[in-house]
């Protein structure tokens, strides 16, 4: 636990000098580091355009902007949130940074496809903006994309489609890419049961990327298709059918709602033994688990399309197949808690939103199996209880899991320590107003307000008020948080190669790491990635 | 050296090809098929005075008479086999469903589009929805209509709900319901056969204030026969593609996994 050993190889920070060094790295630090800069502007951006929506919502009628102009805006906050922030969010930062390091090796299997990915996924961003101020005026068909009216609408969707579909291919390089690692780069003593959780979740992700997005892909240049040459794949009038869109979309969307938790839910499982002090409880379960999401995610898709004109029989075999999913969720939340139970819990702010995590997801699983349920999904279908659910399970879930993670290898990525009583102040109030904001929401769309309004009858005012205020806490705790982090990464007291006493191998290395991440062989314990009887073992070397 | 030039050279090739790509699907002009279908609004529409339709009763009305508050027409036609009564079902549960006042707050105008058929149809309709519809003033507040060719086709194209006859007898066309305020003018479309009493009570509200909102649920519903000739091609390109895919990811697996094999047997053969 001394501070000389950065000193003794160059981090990966100091190695070389200059934008070209960053931006054409074949780093898988680096690149981490580039999704990461990149991934939370847009998350800024996608912020600043949830938050005015919510100011519109502040009072029925039109407060700050048109109906339309709203509409554009659900969209662009739909389509950067989901295709630019979540879904490479954790696989493209913390899978990028900390999977080869925890496999115990030196990059990446494939590090020029990581650095392309990334200009994928740059290159697809800049045409998702240019949507904006290019042709006939942003898109206002919603992140779905639903035909025939992203067909016949006359705003840009033909760029957002192919924004999208580059987005996608990102998306599936990065996921191949970690398949190849995961099974061709293990530390040699690594045997597959003998790998972190997180690697786990990210090899279940991946498999999700690959075999799903190219559907969506396909799917995106059908409608693209359509409206440049008008086949008639979704027109009834030329023999297409428009639930055909909405078949396909979710066929792809539904699994990839899991490419956006499962890495989540494993970075959980690394946080929590490492905060109890002990083994995980149920390794192979939640190994496993993370399998079964994966797998179950493909035959759920119908859920969305309760309303849409299905069979009876389809319907409610969809709805019965949703309930499996339950299952293995429930096995990991069981199991988290099971690690905690009698372990000897030390108070780290990674925790806090660990646990805060497991809370908010515990009400977006269970609003989950509400909307699952056929007969109540008819009645909630396109309300603002939609809405509520799906952000407590990706924004509760997934970004709040992101935020814990950024405190947990923060001192790891930049070799410093933030200001941990900033950070309390920063997540009680994130936690607070993002409770405040979707809880009302939820009650206000079991009451039938419908989601994609600018508008809403008197009796709503006094929840959405309640809502939008809930967001300006949101907002400012998410902000502080923010400049916690960017003022500590150049100014907080130095990091400790191991502040949390984690056993799994990021923390046998110096912070920040150097360029080829291991200096000298790792430890690795023979029962498995979180044997802390390793600790002072480690603590000892290091 | 030369192969990072190289790959920079490969880097730069690919983002000209991407932006020339998007720029010339961006010029492409959508191409509108010539037979259009569906619904396409014209917000803010005043709906012309002159158009005559015949009410289940025999009697004809100009359209002007008939519309002297928030008003929300529905277009279908009675021998409808498909969405037609799911739309009208739709309908009468959202007016038992909403705290509006048929009769009183709103008017309803069912009219066929089809010319062929005949106020004895309407009157079956009507007869039919009296009955179900107990507890509201159904008798005044909704109107049942046909027309003759010239009209209906007048107030199609006005509204912007384009039909078209199917092969095989009866019409392909969607499902919306459209509001109409006192002055006559399109104020919102509310497609699908589901409508929430929330967008109900909303949709008449600003039909009664003259004030139009772009429609929020943009899914069509249509109404048309199966025509798995037509659907092969797209469904071809699916299956083609789907087990591309699926053989690739095998493939891999299968590859992946040799390699381990043989990675495993070498680490043993070294340790031995």
């Amino acid at each position: 636990m001394t501070e000389t050993t950065t000193t003794i190889e160059k981090s990966f920070w100091h190695e070389k000098k200059g934008l070209f060094s960053w931006i054409f790295t074949l780093d898988h630090k680096r690149i981490a580091l580039l999704y990461l800069y990149a991934i939370t502007t847009f998350f800024v951006v996608g912020m600043t355009l949830g938050f005015l929506m919510r100011l519109e919502l502040i009072a029925p009628g039109q407060t700050i902007m048109e109906a339309t102009t709203y509409n554009k805006v659900f969209t662009f906050h739909g389509v950067i949130m989901i295709f630019l922030v979540i879904i490479p969010s954790i696989p493209a930062v913390f899978g990028n940074f900390m999977l080869p390091i925890m496999l115990g090796t030196d990059d990446v299997a494939l590090p020029r496809l990581n650095l392309f990915s990334w200009w994928l996924y740059i290159i697809g961003a800049t045409m998702a903006l240019l949507t904006l101020v290019y042709g006939p005026g942003s898109a206002d068909t919603g992140w779905t994309f639903y035909a025939p009216y992203s067909v016949n609408t006359d705003t840009n969707v033909t760029l957002l489609l192919l924004a999208a579909f580059v987005l996608g291919f990102s998306s599936i390089l990065t996921g191949l890419n970690f398949i190849v690692t995961i099974h061709r780069l293990r530390a040699p003593k690594m045997t597959w049961f003998k790998m972190p959780l997180f690697a786990w979740s990210l090899y279940a992700t991946a498999w999700i990327q690959l075999l799903a997005t190219p559907i969506v892909g396909i799917t995106l240049l059908m409608v693209v298709a359509e409206r440049t040459f008008g086949i008639g794949l979704f027109d009834p009038a030329l023999g297409g059918d428009p639930i055909l869109y909405q078949h396909l979309f979710w066929i792809y969307s539904h699994p990839v709602v899991y490419v956006m938790i499962l890495p989540a839910m494993g970075i959980v499982s690394e946080i929590l033994p490492t905060a109890a002090q002990r083994t995980i409880f149920g390794y192979k379960a939640i190994a496993l688990s993370s399998m079964a999401i994966a797998f179950l995610g493909y035959f759920v898709w119908g859920h969305h399309m309760f309303t849409s004109g299905m069979s009876g029989e389809a319907r409610v075999i969809f709805s019965f197949v949703t309930y499996l999913v339950a299952i293995p969720t429930a096995i990991k939340v069981f199991n988290w808690i099971a690690t905690l139970y009698k372990g000897s819990i030390h108070m780290t702010p990674n925790l806090m939103w660990s646990t805060s995590f497991i809370f908010n997801f515990m009400i977006g699983g269970l609003t989950g199996l509400i909307l699952g349920a056929l007969s109540v999904d008819v009645h909630v279908h396109d309300t603002a209880y939609v809405v509520a659910h799906f952000h407590y399970t990706m924004f509760g879930g997934t970004i709040f899991v992101f935020f814990g993670a950024m405190h947990y290898w923060f001192p790891k990525m930049f070799g410093r320590m933030y200001n941990k009583r900033l950070s309390y102040i920063s997540l009680t109030l994130t936690f607070i107003g993002f409770n405040v904001t979707y809880m009302a929401m939820l009650i206000v769309g079991g009451q039938g307000m419908p989601r994609r309004y600018y508008d809403y009858l008197p009796e709503f005012t006094v929840l959405n008020q309640i809502s939008t205020v809930g967001s300006w806490v949101l907002v400012i705790g998410i902000l502080l948080m923010i400049y916690n982090l960017v003022r500590s990464a150049r100014k907080g007291e130095i990091a400790t190669a191991n502040p949390w006493n984690g056993v799994t191998l990021e923390w046998q290395i110096p912070s920040p790491p150097p360029l080829h991440n291991f200096v000298k062989a790792p430890i690795l314990s023979d029962k498995g990635p979180y044997d802390f009887s390793i600790l002072e073992q480690i603590n000892k070397e290091n | 050296m030369k192969q990072t030039l190289l790959f920079k050279a490969s880097f730069i090739l690919v983002l000209f090809f991407l932006v020339a790509n998007f720029s010339i699907a961006q010029n492409a002009i959508p191409q509108q098929s010539n037979e259009k279908l569906g619904i396409f609004e014209h917000l803010d529409t005043i709906l012309s005075s002159d158009i005559l339709i015949t009410e289940s009763t025999g009697q004809t009305y100009r359209l002007e008479s008939l519309i002297n508050k928030p008003t929300i027409i529905n277009l279908v036609y009675y021998r409808c086999p498909g969405i037609c009564p799911a739309l009208l079902s739709g309908l009468s549960n959202v007016v038992k469903e909403t705290d509006m006042v048929l009769g009183k707050d709103y008017d309803i105008l069912t009219i066929s589009f089809d010319p062929g058929e005949t106020p004895f149809l309407a009157k079956k309709k009507r007869e039919n929805y009296l009955r179900i519809n107990k507890n509201q003033d159904v008798a005044t507040g909704w109107r049942f209509f046909s027309g003759d060719t010239a009209n209906v086709q007048r107030l199609l194209d006005e509204i912007g709900f384009q039909v078209k006859k199917s092969d095989r007898g009866g019409y392909i066309h969607a499902a919306g319901i459209i509001m109409v305020s006192p002055n006559r003018k399109v104020t919102r479309y509310l497609n699908g056969v589901y409508y929430s009493p929330f967008d109900f009570k909303l949709a008449l509200i600003e039909a009664s204030e003259g004030r139009s909102g772009p429609t929020i649920n943009k899914v069509l519903d249509y109404c048309f026969s199966y025509d798995p000739q037509g659907k092969r091609y797209t469904f071809d390109i699916l299956k083609v593609s789907g087990s591309l895919v699926l053989i690739m990811a095998v493939l891999l697996l299968f590859f992946m996994i040799r390699a381990e094999r043989k990675r495993k047997k070498q680490l043993n053969k070294s340790d031995n």
